[in-house]
């Protein structure tokens, strides 16, 4: 768990890195502040999940200064420099807990000096915090890995001297079974800001009786003053004795990759090698190359069921990070995860796991209410959240869906408004287009800045990163009764089938997922391109007509005798008019180095079975 | 039978007021002491079900004075009493192996809770 989110914080203190050098050439580039907002707004949420809380407190205040600049729309060249003076501090810090060290004290030093050049409106919270004892905190943290039981305590408000009367609760659990870290230390506990909350991580009596929960909260309780006691077990780290993995073999994610890359371009050559040969081989090559043919299928299959992994190595990191969260929140929140056991590919479950734990936090922060508000709206005093994964088609669906008070339409509006959407308040009034406004880059319904969900930024970052991603994102939210988000992606996000069409004298790949058919415009044969019918009946269906050669600012066409494509789309189903539809196709996906300032209308490019380049065409942005 | 407390408290007042708010609530006070030494002696003679003990006595101190009766009886149960402000007194009888504390100025229900607490 913890590689996973030292390799994925990585991948963003490199994607800051690019970006930042952007901004240090171009101030005002307004794409590169919302990236590098977004990465460190991810990296915020993931460093606070591994209790990383130094580092946490320091992309806070960079997220601060970069909110600021958002407003003002450019980063001055002293803000660059200390964005990246952090950037490196990050690098230092997660190298720091990969080796199991403590967090560097620069991180600290960092932090001041963002927080010195924030413009004063939004100055961060929490600039009071003691960076030497949160590095303490997290190095017990650390330590406390192999413990089995995760003990949550709050001290009652009324009990005097509660440093006194943790250490007797520690008494109390220390003769249960051994006491392997305890967060805050004691030194912070006689802090007179010591919030009376601390956590326990308690290992294994090897001779004693299996401890059940009761048992070690009452034993807590039994100290006396005790207002809140939890006990969970905790999540078994992989045991190298499990029959199961006896047999398996590790190794770097990065040969599964090259082996994929390798047997992609394989399926490639084998497809030119079959245009080229068949019109002119005998039997016997032919059958040669029939089998070679299908072994590389084969191969290719294997290589791609190598590849997958389960969602349980996402979802697992939820029930922890759901129960921190709801803690700091003082809420009651019951976590459902389903379709643990589906397997989706590995990068895909990499990429899966930022935009989910976005999700969450803004399932446990905004959408579910305190027990006291569910009371009174008659509903049961814990909040239900249910992370649901299931398979459709070529496609994999996540769902977070919460049973809390769904989305304030008229309160988005209202900020969309502000924002300067005129018609916000129409959009709102179907998901379609409340999940549109949401997803604004900076439109924040938060009534409070936290250091959970932040600024709003969540959906966004969300939307940006499955859409990158060939996906999409749906909304169902009802007043009172809760939201569900879900994430639609492609199984394979490396590898796809595509349908590959022509316009312009141009070749473009379409995700075979996406689409629902392929028809002859018959009725527009006669019609010219700049005055094209906004909608179109196809198959007996009203659809919105758009016109691809428009969508890329490509030159019209005099004569529009073209085929249409009906996918979904972001906006919903349209007809997506081209010149032609060529063939499908298995592609391997090249990620894009992207172009500053061209807001890119593709989500990738690919190699053709002939050899000619072509960009997957990103179904999202078509109006 | 009433569990019987010993109480250690170098003011006579205070010693009264602890010795009434146990009694009201029926344990049955067998013994008291004005100083640390007085009261390692008086536990050892009485070997009571309790001890209540201040902090700050003459001669010799509560917290030594913990450390003398748990070194005798590994089992015995005393209460450290304290006044605001001692709290890393309090935290070091904790750690000499006294029970539980109470706080001055003493509220009669937090005395017995604390009393029934290390009883049991």
């Amino acid at each position: 768990m913890l590689a996973l989110f030292l390799s994925e914080g990585r991948e963003l203190l490199n994607r800051v890195d690019a970006e930042l050098l952007v901004l240090e050439r171009t101030p005002d580039a307004r794409a590169a502040i919302d990236t590098v907002f977004r990465a460190m707004h991810s990296l915020k949420g993931m460093s606070a999940t591994v209790a990383l809380d130094d580092a946490a407190l320091a992309l806070h205040a960079g997220e601060s200064l970069l909110a600021a600049a958002r407003d003002i729309g450019q980063l001055d060249a002293a803000q660059v420099a200390a964005l990246l003076a952090l950037n490196d501090g990050l690098r230092h810090a997660l190298d720091a807990a990969e080796h199991g060290a403590t967090p560097p004290p620069s991180l600290a030093q960092i932090t001041r000096q963002l927080e010195a050049i924030v413009p004063q409106s939004a100055a961060p919270r929490g600039g009071t915090h003691d960076h030497a004892r949160a590095a303490r905190d997290v190095q017990r943290a650390i330590t406390a890995v192999g413990a089995r039981w995760r003990v949550d305590v709050t001290i009652d408000g009324a009990a005097a001297i509660p440093p006194a009367r943790a250490t007797l609760v520690l008494r109390k659990l220390a003769a249960l079974a051994p006491v392997l870290a305890v967060v805050p230390d004691a030194d912070a506990r006689i802090d007179d800001e010591w919030d009376r909350n601390f956590t326990v991580w308690l290992g294994l009596r090897e001779e004693a009786a299996p401890l059940e929960a009761s048992a070690i909260e009452h034993a807590v309780r039994s100290a006396g003053d005790v207002d809140v006691c939890h006990a969970t077990r905790e999540v078994a780290t992989a045991a190298p004795s499990d029959a199961s993995t006896a047999r398996s073999v590790r190794i770097p994610a990065q040969r599964l990759d090259d082996l994929l890359d390798l047997v992609g371009e394989l399926v490639l050559a084998r497809d030119r090698l079959l245009r080229s040969v068949t019109p002119v081989a005998d039997d016997t090559g032919r059958q040669a190359l029939d089998d070679a043919s299908r072994l590389i299928l084969q191969l290719r299959d294997a290589i791609l069921q190598s590849r997958m992994v389960p969602l349980a190595q996402v979802f697992d990191r939820f029930p922890r990070h759901v129960r921190d969260t709801a803690h700091a929140l003082g809420k009651e929140i019951e976590l459902i995860l389903e379709g643990r056991e589906l397997e989706v590919d590995r990068s895909l479950l990499d990429e899966l796991s930022d935009p989910l734990l976005h999700l969450l936090r803004n399932a446990v922060d905004h959408g579910l209410e305190t027990a006291a508000e569910r009371r009174l709206a008659g509903k049961d005093a814990r909040g239900r959240l249910v992370v649901r994964a299931t398979r459709d088609g070529a496609m994999v669906a996540v769902t977070v869906a919460d049973d809390g008070r769904g989305v304030n339409r008229a309160q988005v509006a209202a900020s969309a408004r502000a924002q300067g959407v005129v018609n916000a308040v129409a959009m709102s009034q179907d998901d379609h287009g409340l999940l549109q406004l949401l997803a604004r880059p900076g439109l924040s319904t938060a009534t409070l800045v936290t250091t959970l969900s932040g600024r709003g930024v969540g959906v966004d970052a969300v939307l940006a990163r499955v859409h990158a991603l060939g996906g999409r994102l749906e909304l169902v939210t009802a007043d009172g009764t809760g939201t569900a988000i879900t994430i639609r992606l492609p199984l394979s996000v490396a590898m796809l089938r595509a349908l590959l069409i022509r316009v312009a004298d141009e070749t473009y790949a379409i995700p075979l997922a996406l689409i629902h058919g392929t028809h002859l415009s018959e009725p527009l044969r006669s019609v010219r391109d700049g005055c094209l019918p906004k909608e179109i009946d196809v198959a007996g269906e009203r659809l919105r007509l758009v016109s691809l050669r428009s969508h890329l600012d490509l030159p019209a066409a005099d004569d529009v005798s073209g085929h249409l494509v009906v996918l979904d789309g972001a906006a919903g189903r349209v007809a997506l008019l081209v010149d032609a539809c060529l063939s499908q196709h298995e592609i391997v996906v090249k990620p894009l180095q992207r172009v500053r300032g061209s807001a890119s209308k593709f989500s990738g490019g690919t190699i053709l079975p002939d050899g000619t380049p072509s960009l997957i065409l990103d179904i999202n942005t078509l109006p | 039978m009433s569990h019987r407390v010993l109480v250690c408290d170098d003011a006579l007042f205070m010693r009264t007021l602890v010795g009434d708010i146990l009694q009201q609530a029926g344990f049955s006070v067998c013994g008291q002491a004005e100083t640390g030494a007085q009261a390692v002696a008086q536990y050892k003679a009485l070997k009571p079900d309790l001890v209540t003990m201040d902090i700050v006595m003459p001669d010799m101190g509560g917290i030594d004075a913990v450390k003398e009766i748990t070194s005798w009886d590994p089992n015995a149960k005393v209460v450290m009493c304290s006044a605001m402000g001692q709290q890393a007194l309090v935290n070091e009888a904790l750690q000499a192996g006294a029970s539980d504390f109470v706080v001055k100025p003493f509220q009669p229900n937090r005395v017995i809770e604390a009393v029934q607490r290390v009883l049991g």
